[in-house]
């Protein structure tokens, strides 16, 4: 028996054409923690108490796993680094490239752009790093408005999914940098933001990965002025059953896959199915939205594709 | 009672996943449940009650509709006073802009707030549409003592004049109601614009006292339904002075309904007695042997 390879060949060894990274956060260690009851935001009710008292012992969720809060930042971090370079690459071949038309959809609804007899806006894209809703909102101000004067703020935690947009703005016709800018900024502070400032807040396919939520929701609320937007497009909860089960296969068992095969790279698109199965439901959202002190209309939201998707409008009064 | 019963240790071991907001725990007393799944019997029982989730956690549970007519209570209002704002500036630019964005766009500034302002109405131009059907729907209930008075006890009169009410909150946009006419037969508008034409329709039956409680109740509604849509449409294309014509065509299709209404009760009190009458003629018949 000697002469018999000491593991047998499976179809695996031949699909594996980089080399997997293998990093602290491994999905094998997130799996094994019982998953904590969905929706629960953050989990101070929960885990918070029965680890003490001390204030850095609260926790996050990061994936299914909870993480101390302090180092979810740094995790999410660690994951959009790692993913900066294909990310839009892996986003068409995740959503089949419907992750286009959400954005498309998301901007025309949105609208924006100077108007006859108006003011030119800022716009201020949270959690945009690789631009690509704020190139969209700039062409649609200067295709459909006529409008050169628009400003969008692009900010991220992430200094390398910021350098991949810059990059890429290079190549447009922003890329004098008169029109958008890119900083670095903490989504629960904006701390480079004044007050009372921007016309339009957009966050597209970020808001899943804060630390806390209603803390960068307050923080939105801060800088926009009385009569500014909140609009988030986000994935949300699939409200057909047949839909959703497929939905869950899918993103449990295929996503993960394809960032292995694709991007080498298959712990964080497991955090990434993870987060999205984490993040509440659209009604629950539209909740703190509004308690964050945004005036929402009717629902508050509208679903794309059945619900995979969800844009949620809210406006400061 | 015998004394040497074995109680029951009953440990519950709910993992925390199950503890949600939606899980219900609670014991129910005497509930024989054990026999059930072959354990000894107990006083004490546990139950493990799963809400309905769309209960537990919704934000909105205070502030759900109420499915009937309260006297008590004032009626639901979609709409937060800013909005209520934004959109009636908006209508008063609907005549100059017609059923657009620009509208809406102007209505924000109206209202003090920004040109961006418009994106928070989540369906855009229909939102607008949807509120001129509310606010008009909602100003028929204020003219009831007067209607009441002008046109006595009859409801056929009645309906009318609430027909009439309602158009004629039209005749100011009724140039740009073809624009509204589309938005509202797009799909996905399809289902909230018939919704509004169901509750209109209503609204006028409930204010004439309608007391039906057969399936009558369904016809009446539908029929009005027809007869002010086709109506409305009709009024799109009327050139004459203040409207005659089209007043003109809402008696002709009232009465054409009422025609109908009263040879179908005709044919059916016929057919009735008709049926009836054969009945206790063969029952004679046969009864004679």
């Amino acid at each position: 028996m000697a002469f018999l390879p000491r593991q047998p060949l499976r179809p695996s060894h031949f699909l594996r054409l980089r080399q997997v990274v293998h990093r602290q956060v491994s999905s094998a260690r997130y799996l094994s923690v019982p998953a904590p009851p969905l929706g629960n935001s953050n989990s101070e009710t929960n885990l918070g108490k029965e680890q003490g008292t001390q204030a850095r012992s609260k926790t996050t969720h990061f994936g299914f796993k909870d993480v101390p809060e302090y180092e979810k930042e740094d995790l999410v971090r660690e994951v959009f680094s790692s993913v900066a370079k294909s990310y839009d690459v892996m986003n068409d071949f995740m959503s089949f490239g419907i992750h286009r038309l959400w954005k498309d959809h998301f901007v025309a609804k949105l609208d924006p752009g100077r108007r006859p007899g108006g003011e030119p806006l800022s716009i201020l894209d949270v959690a945009g790093g690789t631009g690509d809703i704020a190139f969209r909102m700039l062409d649609w101000a200067s295709d459909i408005h006529n409008d050169h004067q628009s400003k969008v703020l692009v900010v991220d935690i992430n200094d390398d999914m910021l350098k991949e947009g810059h990059k890429r703005s290079l190549t447009t016709r922003y890329g004098d940098g008169s029109r958008i800018e890119f900083k670095v900024q903490n989504a629960e502070l904006l701390d480079a933001v004044p007050d009372n400032s921007q016309d339009l807040y957009t966050v597209a396919f970020g808001i899943r990965n804060f630390t806390n939520i209603p803390a960068a929701l307050r923080a939105a609320h801060r800088i926009l002025k009385p009569g500014g937007v909140f609009a988030c497009l986000e994935f949300s909860k699939v409200n057909v059953g047949i839909l959703d089960m497929i939905y869950q296969q899918y993103s449990f068992n295929i996503i993960p896959l394809m960032g292995q095969l694709v991007a080498a790279d298959r712990d964080s698109y497991q955090y990434l199915v993870e987060s999205i199965a984490r993040f509440p439901s659209q009604k629950e959202f539209a909740g703190m939205i509004k308690d964050a002190g945004f005036e929402i209309s009717g629902d508050g939201y509208e679903d794309l594709t059945f619900g995979v998707a969800a844009i949620h409008t809210g406006v400061k009064v | 009672m015998n004394p040497n019963r074995r109680r029951l240790q009953l440990s519950v071991n709910i993992e925390r996943k199950s503890l949600t907001h939606s899980t219900l725990a609670f014991i129910k007393p005497n509930h024989n449940i054990c026999s059930q799944f072959q354990m000894p019997s107990t006083e004490f029982s546990v139950l493990v009650r799963r809400m309905p989730t769309h209960l537990s956690k919704t934000p909105f549970h205070c502030v759900r509709r109420r499915s009937y007519h309260s006297y008590d209570h004032l009626p639901y209002n979609p709409y937060t006073p800013s909005q209520e704002k934004i959109l009636s500036s908006a209508l008063k630019h609907v005549p100059e802009y017609g059923f657009v964005k620009q509208s809406l766009v102007q209505g924000c500034r109206d209202a003090g707030y920004l040109d961006t302002t418009h994106a928070v109405f989540q369906d855009g131009v229909f939102d607008l549409v949807k509120f001129h059907l509310y606010k008009e729907r909602n100003k028929l209930a204020a003219l009831k003592p007067q209607i009441d008075e002008d046109e006595g006890k009859s409801v056929g009169k009645r309906i009318r004049r609430y027909c009439t009410e309602r158009l004629k909150a039209n005749e100011l946009i009724i140039s740009k109601w073809t624009e509204a006419i589309a938005i509202m037969g797009l799909l996905q508008n399809i289902p909230q614009s018939l919704e509004e034409l169901a509750k209109l329709s209503d609204e006028i039956w409930f204010l004439v006292d309608d007391k039906t409680s057969d399936f009558d109740w369904y016809t009446k509604r539908a029929t009005l339904a027809a007869v002010y849509s086709s109506t409305e449409l009709y009024m799109t294309q009327d050139n004459s002075p203040r409207f005659e014509n089209t007043y003109d065509y809402l008696d002709r299709r009232l009465a054409a309904v009422q025609n109908a209404g009263s040879s179908i009760s005709n044919l059916a009190s016929w057919a009735t007695f008709t049926g009836f009458a054969s009945l206790n003629l063969l029952q004679s018949q046969l009864s004679r042997g």
